[in-house]
């Protein structure tokens, strides 16, 4: 029986995460479930205890939805997981969809999965600059994948066995956006899939999307796109 | 090279070193940093009594000149080779910390389960 974990990353989420649970107890896949708080000031920790599943809480925040990636590949490696999926606790990804993504990991046709929102262009499609963003991204991160991919800073996707390895244990950096999540697994020699997803827009309180991220981002995802280029002769060694 | 330069880098050496050595004693700076400061100090010293060596230095082989430049440029060499070094400090830090704090959190939550496992048992 393969065992799959489902991590929900929150922050001040207490408004969204009841509703987020209860979405993947009663709609989702059969997977265990941890809730990684970054050290949310709101009862995030009190509504995750109250249904019973485990969270791991940040003592400082880390920064972002990327500063909890560390928590969840630790744990899913500790506990020897076959699938990692990471859901986020704002309520804008959808517990049925789970099991689009969780497929390839487990029938190993894949070791990172990304759920996108424009392959079937269904659902909440995330506002214009952001979209133009992405676009831009996916085109430079296809390049370097060698395979189209459309909606590479999802935050809905599953991660196997190797990629959670290759976090947990070879390559123990911050990881500052989803560019060098993908790179980094790329170039160590994950193989690569996208599946179509439906997300909704969040329902309560704000995404970490701020118009200073919005200005830094472009330059910090190029940057970060360098490094990964620069690190990739490393990086293969290690499956190598 | 006017005497008051030369008067004002010897007597901010012998501030530094009394700092730097303090601080070493004190256990508020780690040696392998104190090197540097070290240097700098060593070098504000020195140009009180190097002061040809380092017109030398700057005239014919630099291109400086004037050689009270000279002072002006190590000094921001120093500091550029240190902010840079504290930068890759700083990164790695932030490495660790990010380590820490996932480690904690789960070593916190597997504690949590053991810890509340018995109370939980005897109702």
């Amino acid at each position: 029986m393969k065992r799959v974990l489902v991590a929900v990353i929150a922050y001040n989420e207490g408004l969204n995460l009841a509703n987020t649970l209860q979405d993947l107890r009663l709609n989702g896949p059969a997977a265990d479930v941890v809730v990684i708080d970054n050290a949310s000031t709101d009862d995030t920790k009190a509504v995750a205890l109250a249904h019973g599943v485990p969270v791991l809480s940040h003592c400082v925040n880390s920064g972002g939805s990327m500063g909890t990636v560390m928590s969840y590949f630790l744990y899913a490696h500790r506990n020897h997981y076959d699938c990692l999926c990471q859901f986020d606790g704002d309520g804008q990804h959808i517990a049925s969809e789970l099991p689009r993504i969780i497929e390839p990991v487990l029938g190993e046709r894949a070791d990172y999965v990304i759920g996108s929102r424009f392959l079937k262009r269904e659902g909440f499609q995330s506002t214009f600059v952001r979209r133009v963003a992405i676009r831009v991204f996916a085109w430079i991160d296809s390049l370097f994948v060698g395979q189209r991919l459309t909606d590479v800073t999802s935050g809905f996707r599953a991660y196997g066995p190797r990629v959670v390895e290759l976090f947990a244990r070879h390559h123990r950096h911050e990881l500052s956006d989803t560019n060098q999540l993908l790179l980094l697994s790329h170039f160590a020699g994950a193989r690569i899939s996208e599946v179509p997803v439906r997300m909704r827009a969040r329902e309560h309180g704000v995404s970490e999307f701020s118009p200073w991220v919005a200005l830094t981002f472009p330059f910090k995802g190029v940057v970060n796109i360098l490094g990964c280029f620069l690190q990739r002769k490393k990086i293969r060694k290690i499956w190598a | 090279m006017g005497l008051r330069i030369k008067l004002f880098a010897f007597c901010i050496g012998l501030l530094f070193f009394y700092f730097v050595f303090r601080s070493i004693r004190r256990n508020n700076m780690r040696p392998a940093y104190a090197v540097l400061w070290i240097a700098i100090s060593v070098f504000l010293l020195s140009v009180s009594v190097l002061e040809p060596l380092y017109r030398w230095i700057a005239i014919s082989i630099i291109g400086i000149v004037d050689a009270r430049h000279v002072i002006y440029i190590v000094l921001i060499g120093f500091l550029l080779i240190y902010v840079f070094h504290l930068t890759q400090t700083i990164s790695k830090m932030a490495d660790q910390i990010q380590m820490l704090v996932s480690q904690l959190s789960i070593v916190e939550d597997e504690l949590g389960r053991t810890t509340t496992m018995p109370k939980s048992a005897d109702k």
